[in-house]
C-alpha cells in the first residue's frame, strides 16, 4: 500500500496528527527496546580468547546479532547443539569425579 | 565452549584446549582434574535473572500486542493495515530467540575470566603427545614482555608469540596467528560462520572422518568464533532448528496482505518473494529431515549386521541429498531476501503514517518500556 493510499483513510475524531506521530513512535522505541533486550540477555558468545580487544568481543557479539537479526533459527541451531555437547561433557565430569572420590575413598580405607 | 586455556609452569596461557584434547591431557597424566563446581562457572557470567524477567516482560508485550492489534483488525476493519514490516520481522525473530535462550541458559552470558589448566610440575614435555614445548629462563622473558610493552597492535600480538613460542620464529604460524586480525579472508570467514559451520558439520556427518580435528594447533588462543564439538548426531539437533525455521517462514507467509503496512508496491512484492522463498526452503528442508531422522531412527533397534540397517542407513542418506542440494542452491537467495526484507522493513517505517496507529487495545494499559 503506497503512501497516497494509505493518506485516504480519515483521521478518527479525538486523534490529531501529532499523536500519531507519537504513536509511531512509540512503536519504533518499544520495537527497538524489545530487541535490544531479548538480544543482551539471548546473544551469548563463546568465550573471547584473554589477549582479546573490548572492541574485538564487542564485535563478536554484534556479528551474532546480526545473524540473530537475519536468519535467527541459525543461531538456534548453534545454541541447541552446544546445549547437548555441553550436556554429554557435563555427564562425563560428573562420572569422572565419581570415579576419583570411589578411587580416593577406596584408597582412605585400605 | 573455549573456556578452558592450558597454561605452561609459569603460568601464561598457551592454547585453547578442545574436549578431547583436554580429556587425553588428562588420561595421559598431564595435567590435573580442574576443581569445579557450577555454581563458580556461573560466578563468571555477568547475566541477572531479573533483567532477563524484565526482557522476557517486555518480549512477551510486544507478541501479546501485535496478535491483539491482529485480531482487532479482523473484527472491526478488515481493510485497515495494522502491522508493520518491522514489527512482523521483530516479532518472529523476539520468539526465535527466546527459543534460543532456553538452551543458552546456563552458558555464561559476556564471560571473560578463563579457567587455567596448569601443567603438572612432574610432567615432562618429552612423556605427553603434545606439541607444546616448555619456555627458556623467566629473566629474559620479563624483560622481553617490559619490553613488549611499548609495541601495540599485530606486532605486539606476533611479538607475544614469539616470546611464548620461541621455536616457532622460523615457521609462519606465528605470523599467520599475528595477521588474524587484519586479514580480509579471516574477516569473512567469521562474518559468515553459519554458513561454514553448517556445511562442514553436515559433510562431516555424510563422510564420517573418524580422526577429525580434536584440537586446535599450538600458539591458538583465539577459538574459532562459533566452534562446537563434532559428537552429536545431526539429526538430534537440525530437526528442531528447522522446525522453528519453518514456522517462522510460515508465519510470515500467512499473514494476511491487508494486515501488513507496505512502503510500496515492489516492498509488497519483496515481501512476498521472501515469505514464499524461505517458505520453500523451510518446507523442502524439513520434509527431508524428518524422513531422514526416522530412517536414522528405525535403524536403532536392529543390529549393525542386518542387512535392514543396512537399507535404512542408505534410505536415510538418501534423504540427506535433498536436503543438502536445497541447502546449498537456496541458501544464498534466503540470505539476500532476508536482509533485503530486514532493510525494507526499516525504511519503510519511515514513511508509516498514523493509520495504522489508530485505536488503542487493551495490551496499550499493560506496563512496558517504550
Amino acid at each position: 500500500m503506497s503512501n497516497k493510499e494509505s493518506q485516504q483513510f480519515v483521521c478518527p475524531p479525538g486523534l490529531s496528527h501529532n499523536s500519531q506521530m507519537g504513536d509511531v513512535h512509540t512503536v519504533l522505541l518499544c520495537t527497538f527496546f524489545t530487541l535490544f533486550s531479548t538480544f543482551w540477555c539471548c546473544v551469548r558468545p563463546d568465550f573471547p580468547s584473554p589477549r582479546d580487544s573490548k572492541l574485538r568481543i564487542l564485535s563478536m557479539k554484534l556479528n551474532v546479532i546480526f545473524w540473530a537479526l537475519v536468519c535467527p533459527e541459525l543461531v538456534l541451531y548453534w545454541a541447541t547443539k552446544q546445549w547437548f555437547e555441553a550436556g554429554k561433557v557435563a555427564e562425563w565430569f560428573r562420572r569422572d569425579n565419581f570415579e576419583i572420590t570411589c578411587i580416593v575413598l577406596h584408597t582412605d580405607y585400605s | 565452549m573455549g573456556g578452558f586455556v592450558l597454561c605452561d609452569k609459569n603460568g601464561q596461557p598457551t592454547k585453547v584446549l578442545t574436549f578431547p584434547h583436554f580429556r587425553r591431557l588428562l588420561d595421559e597424566g598431564v595435567i590435573d582434574f580442574p576443581c569445579l563446581t557450577s555454581s563458580e562457572i556461573q560466578e563468571r557470567s555477568n547475566f541477572h535473572p531479573a533483567f532477563a524477567l524484565v526482557a522476557l516482560l517486555q518480549a512477551a508485550w510486544f507478541i501479546t500486542r501485535c496478535f491483539s492489534r491482529l485480531i482487532n483488525a479482523s473484527l472491526m476493519d478488515p481493510g485497515i493495515p495494522v502491522i508493520t514490516q518491522l514489527e512482523a520481522m521483530a516479532a518472529a525473530t523476539v520468539v526465535v530467540n527466546w527459543c534460543t535462550f532456553f538452551f543458552a541458559w546456563e552458558k555464561p552470558l559476556d564471560a571473560r575470566s578463563h579457567i587455567l589448566i596448569l601443567i603438572k610440575a612432574t610432567a615432562s614435555p618429552s612423556t605427553h603427545h603434545d606439541r607444546y614445548q616448555l619456555r627458556g629462563p623467566d629473566t629474559i622473558v620479563t624483560e622481553d614482555f617490559e619490553r613488549e610493552e611499548n609495541l601495540s597492535g599485530s606486532q605486539g600480538t606476533e611479538r607475544r608469540i614469539q616470546l611464548e613460542f620461541p621455536e616457532l620464529e622460523s615457521t609462519s604460524i606465528s605470523k599467520s596467528i599475528a595477521s588474524f586480525r587484519i586479514t580480509p579472508l579471516a574477516l569473512l570467514s567469521t562474518l559468515f560462520w553459519p554458513i561454514t559451520s553448517i556445511s562442514i558439520d553436515l559433510f562431516t556427518k555424510l563422510v564420517p572422518d573418524e580422526g577429525g580435528p580434536s584440537e586446535f594447533p599450538d600458539g591458538t588462543l583465539k577459538i574459532p568464533l562459533f566452534y562446537v564439538q563434532n559428537t552429536m548426531p545431526q539429526h538430534t539437533v537440525l530437526l528442531p532448528a528447522i522446525t522453528v525455521g519453518a514456522g517462522v517462514s510460515i508465519f510470515f507467509l500467512l499473514l494476511r496482505p491487508g494486515s501488513i503496512l507496505y512502503l510500496s508496491s515492489w516492498a509488497a512484492r519483496l515481501w512476498w518473494a521472501a515469505s514464499i522463498s524461505s517458505t520453500m526452503l523451510s518446507v523442502c528442508m524439513l520434509a527431508s529431515a524428518i524422513l531422514a531422522s526416522v530412517f536414522y531412527l528405525l535403524t536403532f533397534p536392529l543390529s549393525p549386521s542386518n542387512c535392514m540397517h543396512a537399507c535404512l542407513t542408505g534410505l536415510s542418506n538418501l534423504f540427506k541429498s535433498p536436503f543438502l542440494s536445497t541447502l546449498s542452491l537456496w541458501l544464498g537467495l534466503f540470505f539476500f531476501y532476508r536482509v533485503v526484507s530486514l532493510a525494507a522493513a526499516v525504511i519503510s517505517f519511515r514513511s508509516t503514517v498514523g493509520v495504522v496507529f489508530w485505536g488503542r487495545s487493551w495490551v496499550d494499559y499493560i506496563p512496558h518500556f517504550s
